[in-house]
């Protein structure tokens, strides 16, 4: 019998903050969407390479590395939108032409990175400090940092979704675009803001794992599908439920590893997802969003 | 000049290796419109069924269990039994979703496959794999010929594959699940059983990758997890959508023309020592192509045609 | 007429979705060789009857007897062997399809349908398939369409088009069409075709029909009894003269698009 280790718990908490971040990034824009764009896991892996950049080559503290690689990222993520799935949308294509065209082109420029940079693991210029140990489990005072700002970021984002008319007209927008833009919202502002709210989410979060682990060419299109999984789970367009179901995918796979090889890890997500769509696709939260 | 044509043979039986799993996915997705990502589970699980089926009996220092040393006949048997199999549990669950969300959980189970075959020493050899998975006849043809003999056996593999695909296009059946693709709510509302159909239609499609997993077990004589990785699945996809959807014919010419692209760019020359960055640059080519394809000829070479009246009087023997 | 049972027989239908009470308690009837509408201002729940007649929604309570038989809470497939089959408001055919394919699909109880016997080949299914091409054949010589036989269906426009997909129901060899508003988004001159295809069937090939239409003009031109929906039941049954006059049917549609006599 395996006593429960606490330091799971944590592990746990520490991935799936990030992870959370990421799915509400992620459940914002593919509420808009009107298809799973593959190619999102590259959004956060351009995001982290920018920072980077921002930061090993060009020597910025990570924080100011991190405020330049959210526009740097969301003109990327504006300019890709422009050149490859406009004109497919112009043309009236249906989803799966679009999700098929976002597969290439997630292979492009996942290898295309792996050209730049190479496919090592790459770290970022911060000291990686000494573990401390609280109450029985070691962490890191970066980890604390990485937990406190995606709490932080998601605690903004309550707010922004409850306290701003732009919050709040993204929430009707969201939940029903046809009523919105007969009330008067200008849902084309509402879309640009979800998509750049969104974009910063998830280039946050690929910073905090980079900081967490390190950086890889492979590292967003790895955790894309761990990113659906939490979104599932929370319910498609749900914040809540996104940050709810990055945590619990984080947590759920740390503690696996008390039962199962730690390699299984990545099919505890999809396992959750896999159940998650067959018995309740709504999300946990169900029509609660 | 014996070299050259070593490699265009193993080139050659690997691309009707694929050949055979584009096939199949063109059942699925071409005529039946389900978007299966998760082509490589039935591609394992047929080349770790054949296997398993042929090696001897495991020495005391082998991780796995099972070895049963029958004829590779019974191999690609077992491998398109276990394939189909496996299609009907995971069409169980996944065959009521809508389409998109039938991608991510197909991808989902896949890697879950993937990871146990990893994992699961006793069952697979995990990641060590299993080797010295025997050859059809290698004891009676000679060396230099064995690779045109095996090859020769994948031909007539994909020549069965296209003969059938072919003909059941031709067949209410196929007709059925065109009427499907198009629109499944009106079939349904035609009295079709539509589940039944698709069902049908991915145990077929996932036979067909059964078998040429079993092909491809008895190619390589040795098997380990990472040759079965998603990439094979968007390789298969990428053949699909290159060749042309909706037609045996197009899966073929795709198959042939990735593969084979693949393999003649495998050894380029590392001309101004660009030759680590050439992986990757090939893969940044072949995202390109499947962009470009959807963008300029989403219907890809070989464009899908309808059955014609002509054809259905054909094949009922009738004449106008 | 003798005196017969109803073709169709629905009795206290109710359909409801989480609190939304969609059909709640709809009686009527539909006599054989008949053309019955089936009216009401929007969400009166007349769609979701259709749907849930033709087994696309389980039924929340009531009965649904066709031709003696209880059709309750059956599935499609069921609905469509015993003799009922629906078409769709945007005129839905196979697009890729060719005009003759989508005939086809339609045809019932062709062996060649199954995977084994698809597989075996021809000769396991070939008196079936020579009987579909046969009845589809026929059936686009009646309806004026074998010049367009070998075109895909999407090329065709809106009015050829529901043509296909009426031919196409009759492949199925129904006793009784649900026609859910058949003139949605049809030009005015195409309208007069449909209303003229849909009597003539009536009259030479004693098809019955059950319409839902939003169309008064057309509604009241083409059926011989009317029931009125509002609110999830029935509240008017008759003649389209007596539905003209009476009171409570004329306060429903009071501030609705009753009077649609333009365009649609």
């Amino acid at each position: 019998m395996v006593a429960f280790d606490p330091q799971y718990l944590v592990n746990g908490v520490i991935v799936g903050s990030t992870i959370a971040l990421a799915a509400v990034g992620l459940t914002m824009i593919f509420g808009i969407l009107n298809f799973i764009n593959f190619a999102h896991g590259e959004y956060l892996t351009v995001g982290a390479y920018a920072a980077f950049v921002a930061n090993v080559t060009l020597g910025l503290p990570i924080p100011v590395a991190l405020l330049v690689a959210v526009p740097i990222t969301a003109g990327f993520a504006v300019a890709i939108d422009r050149v490859v799935y406009y004109p497919l949308r112009e043309r009236g294509l249906g989803g799966v032409g679009l999700l098929i065209t976002s597969v290439g082109l997630s292979i492009a420029l996942r290898n295309t990175i792996e050209i730049i940079w190479g496919s090592k693991l790459r770290d970022y210029a911060v000291p990686s400090g000494q573990a401390m140990t609280i109450a029985g489990v070691r962490i890191t005072a970066l980890q604390i940092i990485i937990i406190l700002v995606a709490v932080l970021l998601m605690v903004v984002v309550h707010l922004l979704l409850t306290r701003t008319i732009l919050g709040i007209s993204m929430r009707a927008t969201s939940s029903n675009k046809a009523l919105a833009l007969s009330s008067g919202i200008e849902t084309e502002r509402i879309i640009r803001w979800t998509w750049i709210i969104g974009i910063s989410l998830t280039v946050v979060a690929g910073v905090l794992i980079g900081l967490n682990t390190s950086i890889r060419p492979s590292m967003g299109f790895r955790l894309l599908l761990v990113m659906f999984a939490a979104v599932i789970l929370g319910g498609i367009g749900d914040p809540y439920g996104a940050m709810l179901g990055g945590l619990s995918i984080g947590i759920a796979q740390e503690v696996s590893v008390a039962f199962v090889s730690a390699s299984y890890k990545p099919a505890i997500a999809f396992a959750i997802m896999v159940l998650m769509l067959l018995w309740r696709p709504e999300g946990i939260r169900g029509e609660n969003a | 000049m014996l070299e050259q044509l070593s490699f265009v043979v193993s080139v050659a039986t690997v691309a009707g290796i694929y050949a055979i799993l584009t096939i199949g996915l063109n059942i699925h997705w071409g005529e039946t419109g389900l978007l299966n990502f998760g082509h490589v589970a039935f591609f394992a699980v047929g080349a770790y069924a054949s296997a398993l089926l042929t090696i001897p009996a495991p020495a005391q220092s082998d991780p796995y269990v099972f070895g049963f040393g029958l004829p590779v006949a019974f191999g690609l048997l077992g491998a398109a039994v276990m394939a189909g199999v496996i299609a009907v549990l995971l069409g169980m669950l996944t065959l009521q979703l809508r389409e998109d969300y039938l991608a991510m959980v197909s991808i989902g189970l896949a890697e879950i496959i993937r990871y146990v075959m990893i994992n699961e020493n006793w069952l697979t050899g995990g990641v060590g794999g299993l080797y010295g998975i025997k050859r059809p006849f290698s004891d009676v043809v000679p060396g230099e010929f064995y690779g045109l003999f095996y090859l020769g056996i994948v031909l007539v593999a994909v020549a069965g594959c296209y003969v059938y695909s072919r003909r059941l296009k031709t067949t209410p059946f196929g007709r059925v699940l065109r009427s499907i693709r198009e629109d499944e709510e009106v079939a349904k509302a035609l009295g079709k059983d539509t589940f039944r159909y698709r069902m049908q239609a991915f145990v077929v499609g996932a036979i067909m990758a059964g078998l040429a997993g079993g092909l491809w077990a008895h190619y390589a004589t040795a098997l380990t997890p990472t040759a079965f990785a998603a990439s094979v699945t968007f390789l298969t996809w990428v053949a699909l959508i290159v060749g042309g959807s909706g037609n045996a014919a197009g899966a073929v010419v795709g198959a042939v023309l990735i593969i084979g692209f693949r393999e003649a760019t495998r050894f380029l020359p590392d001309i101004y020592g660009l030759g680590s960055i050439i992986p990757s640059l090939r893969l940044i080519l072949v995202g390109l192509l499947v962009m470009a394809v959807i963008r300029y000829r989403p219907e890809g070479l070989v464009p899908e045609r309808n059955v014609s009246y002509a054809e259905y009087l054909k094949r009922v023997g009738g004449e106008n | 007429m003798s005196e017969q049972d109803p073709l169709l027989d629905v009795q206290g239908l109710k359909k409801h979705f989480g609190g939304v009470k969609a059909v709640d308690g709809l009686d009527f009837t539909v006599e054989q060789n008949s053309i019955t509408g089936l009216i009401g201002p929007n969400g009166a729940g007349k769609t979701t009857s259709f749907r849930t007649i033709a087994g696309f929604h389980e039924p929340d309570g009531g009965t649904v007897t066709f031709d003696g038989q209880d059709l309750t809470g059956a599935d499609p497939a069921t609905v469509v062997e015993a003799g009922i089959t629906r078409t769709f408001q945007e005129a839905r055919t196979f697009p890729s399809m060719s005009v003759f394919e989508n005939l086809l699909v339609g045809a019932v109880g062709n062996r060649g349908e199954q995977l084994i016997p698809a597989s075996i080949g021809a000769s396991q299914y070939s008196e079936d398939e020579r009987r579909a091409i046969e009845r589809a054949d026929e059936l686009l010589e009646y309806t004026g369409l074998e010049s367009v036989r070998d075109q895909q269906a999407s090329e065709l426009g809106v009015g050829e088009r529901k043509l296909v997909e009426i031919a196409r129901a009759l492949m199925t060899e129904p006793d009784l069409i649900l026609l859910d508003e058949p003139m949605a988004g049809l030009p005015r001159d195409v309208t007069q075709d449909v209303i003229e295809y849909i009597q003539r069937l009536r009259e030479e090939r004693t098809q019955t029909f059950l319409i839902v239409e939003h169309d008064m003009d057309v509604i009241m031109n083409i059926c011989d009894r009317i029931t009125v929906m509002e609110a999830g039941r029935d509240i008017a049954s008759g003649t389209p003269a007596e539905i003209k006059r009476d009171e409570g049917v004329i306060e429903a549609y009071l501030g609705s698009d009753a009077d649609t006599g333009g365009e649609q």
